[in-house]
């Protein structure tokens, strides 16, 4: 089935739609909120949160890149149950290690008062992405949208974890320097 | 937290990065995919060809090979950067003088499967290795002994990480000196784990990053036996350390190929038969840059290409040529990598002739 049969199914108001969607992008779904958290039941009501949230969303809404529409759904459900849970000390995939890699990027003296224009900031990183290889782009999305851990990514790109690891480092090196030099002081 | 606004705001990034990454997968089954059906063709056609020649070593079977982009890294083409050819370094036991006649080929036994992965045949294997490396590290503590994930490595995980001595420098950024010194550290330290009868460091790369910073990697090789043999330990038989952040040994990991099946030795070109070929488009390569006949090679090895979609562990000569275009301001200049098959051309089905795609 196709993913614009799947939307028209979500139009139409017909129940099967999350049904085709769950055969068709389980495992999908699953890959990205188990790296965010790391555990079994979270993750399923993660999964039961995003096609709610998919049938509360179409319509009004017809993505062009169904996949990635709920992907970014599920990633944003995660990431929220990711902050309420680390509290608990639960769960927690890569998340940790994502965030003190990015930490990297941020500078030491900010201003807390300054209010951050997310949109432009989203904006810039599209910026910056365009501007790289395709490859090390796609190395960039496999560890910081979809969270892969650098040993699969290494796999993935056929190359050392060492060699993963540096190339991410000089991006977030680029990365910040690019941020400073717009004058976002995150 | 900021990091935390970065990580949201990536998220919503636009949809063709995302879709382009999750095609990294896809891509590889897509080229393996047309691999296998010209690979069909063309054994059809050799089968026929083969029948009606008489052959000097007709106990030598074809070889095919395979054009893929996946040592296509950081400069988006398979290339390193430096000031000069001569800062890039490597322990290679070939070089130019050497008197090689014939270099044996091997079968992948476990070529990646069409999702990209290592496949299921590789668990025996892997089994054995892991076996035997917890009966070299049944004395130790400390340790996490575990297959790597989706992979026929064996990980040795130190829990907690080895703080090592002030005086070693052990990181992403160590110098070649550094990394020398906590090289041969690790070899009297771990000597049982490593079980080779002469290791030797291999430090390798010596590229620069935009910033001009010069980086290195490491692992060690078994340099005992002949050519051949210190060849192929250099390839197929390695031990690597991996630091962590803050300079710790995080991780050993043991890489040991399955080699069980032999093709055979094949006869091998020299390397100045290997540079006309380059020259002829005969070539493998993910650098946007047709080669001319004003182009000088700058540096040439003979290397085996041991990627999981080889379907064959086969020498090739690799040519670095300097990539006009691609000289930073700083003088960093680009140094493309190019393949071309070491073993005699009559060998090889496929001979192959650079299409002018790319990555």
């Amino acid at each position: 089935m196709t993913d614009n049969d799947i939307i028209k199914m979500f139009w139409d108001r017909d129940e099967q739609a999350i049904s085709r969607t769950e055969e068709k992008y389980h495992n999908y779904l699953y890959k990205i909120s188990v790296n965010i958290l790391y555990d079994e039941q979270d993750v399923r009501e993660c999964l039961n949160d995003t096609y709610l949230s998919v049938w509360n969303s179409i319509p009004p809404n017809s993505p062009k890149a169904f996949k990635v529409y709920i992907g970014k759904i599920i990633r944003n459900i995660s990431l929220n149950k990711f902050k309420l849970e680390r509290t608990k000390k639960r769960g927690g995939g890569q998340v940790k290690d994502v965030l003190c890699e990015l930490d990297e990027c941020v500078s030491t003296a900010f201003d807390v008062e300054d209010s951050i224009n997310e949109k432009e900031l989203t904006a810039l990183i599209e910026k910056f992405l365009r501007s790289q290889p395709k490859q090390k782009r796609n190395l960039f999305v496999k560890r910081y949208w979809y969270m892969n851990s650098i040993k699969k990514i290494s796999l993935e790109f056929n190359m050392s974890e060492a060699k993963v690891t540096a190339i991410l480092c000089r991006m977030r090196k680029d990365l910040k320097t690019i941020l400073k030099t717009e004058g976002f002081n995150l | 937290m900021r990091n935390e606004i970065l990580l949201n705001v990536i998220g919503d990034i636009n949809d063709e990065f995302i879709l382009s990454a999750d095609n990294v997968g896809n891509i590889k089954n897509h080229k393996i995919i047309k691999y296998i059906a010209s690979a069909a063709c063309f054994l059809l056609l050799a089968t026929v060809v083969i029948l009606n020649l008489t052959q000097k070593n007709a106990e030598l079977p074809m070889l095919t090979v395979i054009d893929n982009n996946d040592a296509a890294v950081g400069l988006g083409y398979e290339g390193l950067m430096a000031y000069r050819i001569s800062d890039l370094t490597n322990a290679n036991p070939w070089s130019e003088d050497a008197c090689l006649s014939t270099l044996p080929v091997y079968k992948n036994l476990y070529t990646y499967d069409v999702n990209g992965e290592v496949p299921k045949n590789a668990d025996e294997y892997a089994g054995r290795l892991l076996e035997n490396v917890l009966l070299k590290t049944k004395n130790m503590s400390g340790i996490k002994v575990e297959r790597s994930l989706g992979g026929i490595e064996i990980d040795i995980e130190f829990v907690p990480e080895v703080v090592l001595e002030k005086k070693y420098n052990f990181g992403f950024n160590s110098s070649f000196e550094e990394l020398t010194s906590v090289g041969i550290f690790f070899i009297d330290e771990y000597k049982k784990i490593i079980d080779m009868k002469k290791p030797i460091l291999n430090i390798y790369d010596g590229d620069y990053n935009i910033y001009g910073e010069q980086l290195y990697n490491m692992f060690l090789y078994d340099s005992s036996g002949s050519l051949t043999d210190r060849i192929i330990n250099y390839h197929f038989n390695r031990v690597y350390f991996h630091p962590d952040d803050y300079g710790r040994l995080c991780r050993i990991r043991i890489e040991k190929t399955d080699l069980s099946h032999k093709m055979g030795d094949y006869p091998i070109i020299s390397l100045e038969d290997a540079k006309e070929l380059l020259f002829e488009g005969k070539y493998i390569t993910t650098v946007p840059y047709r080669l001319t006949d004003k182009d000088k090679v700058a540096k040439a090895e003979l290397v085996y290409r041991n990627g999981g979609t080889e379907k064959y562990y086969m020498p090739y000569y690799k040519f670095f040529i300097e990539v006009p275009n691609e000289n930073l301001k700083n003088g960093l200049k680009g140094f493309g990598v190019y393949y071309v098959p070491a073993v005699e051309s009559k060998y090889i089905s496929n001979i192959p002739v650079w299409d002018g795609s790319f990555n």
